[in-house]
């Protein structure tokens, strides 16, 4: 327990100063990156367990809003939502081949991008959702599906067993 | 209690789900309204050691790299720069004369110093990856006398061009805003015609900004670069600060009596690695700033 509290700190860390660095435009595809805590958060929740998920969303969307301009509890609140609903795929999608994978990314990605909308609308400027729409989004959007590949392999290849084990224990 | 423990524990990830929505709500209301205890600062601040990990890191492989194909570079460089040398000292009892004439009509004429600020050199260790130069962030801080709202420039082609302002400070990195970010506004004056207006990040494209309440009376010269710069209006930034040159003039959408107009700006965000900070410090009250 404590090993996998100690391991997914240290990814949560090293993930946040990665993505803050200068170093991080050299993956910018016009200034844009996937969002990777989006593919950890889905990926932890559907294949060790939707909580983990949730409370791994929650620090993650800290660590992000403690750098950005934002403001503090925006990402943490939708990471959240995004850790906590992975439950839904996890009890009713098979997630086994690369394609199920893509879609159902996919469909969380949309999901994330509502959250978005309706938090932002209430606590973010108007202007700045506009502009995410304008320049980030598809961007984005692409870039993360494209990324989620590898992160599904490699999940599959570590957790599998456990989500098989999670599913009998439910 | 047993019962009501069975139920804690039977619900335990709808309780977390809940307990961990509050909070992130709590932190909402509370990093909105300006607490006195910042915990984004103090996040922030735990964060610099990892960031500095990381950049000098970086660093340090980029410039192993590049320092071997810089040695032959410098052998060529140091043979033409023998040349030059024997060049330049026949030119140097040409400019030493020249530059007592200079002193003179300086002393004549009673020129100011452009700047009669401290400036500080900071290295760029840090960029926003959502948009990599809405923010950017430096390795100084407020143990080198760095505050929030002071002024942020750069040298291109020879002149100071502005790159935006602090925004938070930690004792060892600031945050920068620079003038692409939406929420960035500075007083302008177009230099040929003399005209007051406001120039406004707006994030169409990285490198274009806007210039706000342009009277309808200006045209834009045609076959001539007409340079913005900073007006010294404002509460922070001081007079004569070159920001970009005009690329187009458009009917403005919001005020009839006004055009717009669209600037390219001088400053390369993109490539930028080091800027200056000036130490201007104005009494601004916070009631002022948030006026200006």
């Amino acid at each position: 327990m404590i090993k996998r509290i100690v391991i997914n700190c240290i990814i949560i860390i090293v993930v946040t100063v990665l993505i803050y660095s200068k170093y991080i435009n050299i993956i910018g595809i016009k200034n844009v990156i996937p969002d990777i805590f989006f593919l950890f958060v889905f990926f932890n929740g559907y294949f060790i367990n939707p909580g983990f998920g949730m409370i791994f969303g929650f620090f993650a969307g800290l660590s992000k809003d403690i750098f950005s301009l934002g403001l503090l509890g925006f990402n943490s609140l939708i990471y959240l939502i995004i850790g906590y609903f992975t439950l839904i795929p996890k009890k009713l999608v098979e997630i086994d081949n690369v394609i199920v994978s893509i879609i159902t990314v996919s469909i969380f990605f949309i999901l994330k991008t509502i959250v978005y909308i309706i938090l932002g609308s209430i606590f973010v400027d108007l202007k700045e959702i506009i502009i995410y729409f304008k320049e980030i989004f598809i961007i984005e959007f692409l870039y993360t599906i494209v990324i989620s590949m590898p992160f599904f392999f490699i999940y599959k290849k570590i957790f599998e067993s456990k989500r098989k084990d999670y599913l009998k224990y439910e | 209690m047993s019962a009501f423990k069975n139920f804690i524990y039977q619900n335990k990830r709808g309780i977390t789900f809940i307990f961990l929505i509050i909070l992130s709500l709590g932190l909402l209301f509370f990093s909105n309204k300006k607490v006195i205890i910042d915990f984004k600062k103090i996040g922030f601040t735990f964060y610099s050691p990892f960031q500095f990990l990381i950049t000098s890191t970086g660093n340090f492989f980029r410039d192993t790299i590049t320092s071997i194909s810089e040695l032959n570079k410098i052998k060529k460089e140091l043979d033409r720069t023998r040349f030059e040398l024997e060049q330049y000292k026949k030119a140097i009892i040409d400019f030493n004369e020249l530059n007592q004439q200079l002193k003179e009509l300086k002393e004549i004429l009673d020129l100011k110093n452009n700047f009669e600020y401290e400036i500080l050199t900071c290295e760029i260790i840090g960029r926003d990856p959502k948009k990599l130069n809405d923010i950017l962030i430096i390795n100084k801080g407020s143990t080198q006398g760095i505050k929030e709202n002071m002024p942020v420039i750069s040298y291109s082609e020879g002149k100071k061009v502005l790159v935006g302002k602090t925004i938070e400070v930690t004792p060892f990195y600031s945050k920068v805003m620079t003038l692409n970010n939406s929420k960035f506004n500075v007083g302008a004056i177009i230099s040929n015609e003399r005209i007051h207006c406001i120039a406004n990040g707006d994030n169409i494209k990285p490198d274009i900004i806007k210039l706000l309440y342009i009277p309808k009376s200006f045209n834009l010269p045609p076959n001539e670069i007409t340079y913005v710069y900073t007006s010294g209006d404002s509460l922070i930034y001081p007079k004569g600060i070159e920001i970009g040159k005009i690329v187009s003039l458009k009917e403005s959408n919001r005020y009839e009596n006004f055009n717009e107009a669209y600037v390219k700006i001088s400053v390369d965000l993109t490539r930028l690695e080091y800027v200056l900070v000036l130490k201007v410090e104005k009494n601004i009250t916070n009631l002022e700033m948030e006026n200006y």
